[in-house]
């Protein structure tokens, strides 16, 4: 009976649902953003000092080329200079980095020149080493160091490419390739900080979880406490909580009171003026427009305010509901036992401008005074106070 | 029901090794190596590829045989695919086509008309220009990058 759309349960669980959801995804969001930032500073930090190395050997091994007009064929056909080179690369060579290589470009190949490679992995002067992506020729375009990610290759993480430059062309490449290992243990820590994150995301969802139910069961006991338990409609409680809130402008006032109601108690007891009391609390509830958010409230004893929302589009429409009301309680018929039945009746004092009082109270006041007219004159009518 | 739920636990028993490597270790290199070998072979060869392994392993033999007919010897193969280092004579016929998993062999013995190897961790594949003309063999343009004129 109580349609308040503020209590209405399946909207605050939709609200609630969507609050956890938006944090849920936004909490996620926040977590893999950090994640990736985290992964890509932890990446710099440790391969720093290892491409600044990388770099100062690609000097190095310039220096050592320094005489030479053709680079490619100077490393090929001098072996003291190739030794000399391969020594240097060789010192790249870590439990991280797998292998360090020179290669040349032959028209759309790549060819090696100098490995520092284990014998058993030694590439040959001149074998071809097939590349997996475009990013290799970027270097000759770029002519800047470039770092490669293999996201297919079994052992290898990541590749460097330094270009070793003549006369501002690219004329070779120092390659190092990182084993998975360097990447395995950054993905370790990252591990460990993205578990006490989301360890930490988990504590806060069931703190926010806990809220949500601590709100859920304080709006359920507020929702009990300004109810009446015998009509179900809201009691004064409610009144007094929201009377200021409650905007005079929008609505009608109207107050019902049972005409000869202490008759009915005194001569069916109290059960048969309790079933009067419901059964009259719900012809209202219902005779009333429950999308307009038409408000019932019991005041005490048997009189009842109402609050009719006002109709922009028709006019009077309040008063023909107030019509309907006192029509449907005079017709009903109030059973006080399986075949006897009792017709009661109500007198309603209307207050049609509340907003022209300055509070609550006051417009009450004026609404109190039309019922007594109504009382006055024969009762079972509505009469309207004059402003 | 009780024959129902029987039924399901020994089908899924039995397809264990297709969805799980508990039950039998699975060689993802092998399957890709075995891919890329089906590639180049069917390029090579316009008719039924029947591929030799000298010393081919079980695990071998199980992801080939999915691919390709498996000859029992040499003879009765025309695509003789050599991983391990046989130094004696495989076939005794030679109108066959020799390809190798090592650079250096490939390099060294004129039989091999081409090699697929893993090069600083990454797969290579090379073919001899001169020894596709002696067979014959006319490969598509996209493997034209791994063709070396040596």
């Amino acid at each position: 009976m109580i349609k308040n759309k503020l209590l209405q349960q399946p909207q605050l669980k939709v609200f609630v649902s969507l609050i956890i959801v938006l944090s849920l995804s936004f909490s996620l969001y926040i977590t893999f953003q950090l994640e990736s930032k985290i992964e890509k500073e932890m990446f710099e930090i440790s391969t720093s000092d290892v491409l600044y190395i990388t770099q100062n050997t690609a000097n190095e091994i310039k220096k050592l080329l320094k005489n030479s007009d053709n680079y490619i064929e100077d490393i090929r056909n001098n072996v003291t200079l190739q030794n000399k080179i391969e020594n240097k690369i060789k010192l790249l060579r870590t439990k991280n980095i797998k292998y360090a290589y020179i290669l040349y470009k032959d028209k759309n190949k790549f060819r090696f020149l100098v490995d520092a490679s284990v014998s058993s992995e030694k590439a040959s002067i001149d074998q071809k080493f097939d590349v997996d992506s475009e990013s290799w020729f970027d270097v000759y375009k770029e002519k800047k160091p470039q770092l490669i990610k293999h996201e297919y290759l079994k052992s290898l993480s990541i590749s460097y490419i330094v270009p070793i430059l003549k006369e501002d062309s690219v004329e070779l490449l120092l390659v190092i390739d990182f084993s998975l290992k360097k990447v395995e243990t950054t993905n370790s820590i990252i591990a460990l900080m993205e578990n006490g994150i989301l360890f930490m995301l988990f504590l806060m969802i069931i703190f926010l979880t806990i809220v949500i139910y601590q709100m859920i069961h304080y709006s359920k006991v507020k929702k009990s406490a300004f109810i009446d338990k015998l009509t179900n409609v809201y009691n004064r409680n409610y009144l007094q909580e929201n009377q200021n809130k409650i905007k005079l402008d929008n609505y009608v006032l109207a107050v019902i009171d049972i005409d000869h109601f202490k008759s009915v108690n005194d001569r069916y007891g109290h059960n048969i003026g309790d079933i009067v009391l419901r059964e009259t609390a719900q012809i209202i509830s219902n005779t009333l427009r429950v999308e307009n958010d038409d408000i019932v409230i019991r005041y005490g004893g048997e009189e009842f305010i109402l609050f009719i929302h006002k109709s922009q589009e028709h006019k009077d429409v309040e008063i023909k509901v107030l019509e309907r009301v006192l029509k449907n309680i005079a017709n009903h018929e109030f059973y006080i036992s399986q075949s006897e039945h009792i017709n009661i009746s109500v007198s309603i004092g209307v207050n049609l401008y509340p907003n022209k009082s300055q509070n609550f109270a006051e417009a009450f006041k004026h609404a109190d005074i039309a019922l007594y007219e109504a009382k006055d004159s024969g009762r079972n009518n509505i009469k309207i106070v004059k402003l | 029901m009780k024959h129902l739920i029987l039924t399901l636990i020994l089908l899924t028993f039995s397809y264990s090794q297709t969805y799980t490597f508990l039950v039998k270790k699975y060689d993802k290199e092998i399957e890709l190596e075995s891919k890329i070998i089906a590639k180049i072979a069917e390029s090579s060869i316009k008719k039924e590829i029947v591929i030799f392994i000298p010393e081919m392993t079980d695990m071998e033999k199980n992801i080939y045989s999915k691919i390709f007919t498996i000859g029992k010897n040499c003879e009765e193969s025309n695509f003789i695919f050599v991983k391990k280092n046989i130094e004696k004579n495989i076939c005794q016929n030679k109108n066959k086509l020799y390809f190798t998993n090592n650079y250096k062999k490939l390099l060294s013995n004129k039989e091999y008309f081409g090699a697929f190897f893993w090069s600083k961790s990454r797969p290579n594949i090379v073919f001899i220009k001169n020894r596709l003309a002696q067979h014959n063999i006319s490969l598509p343009s996209s493997y034209e990058q791994f063709v070396e004129d040596l």
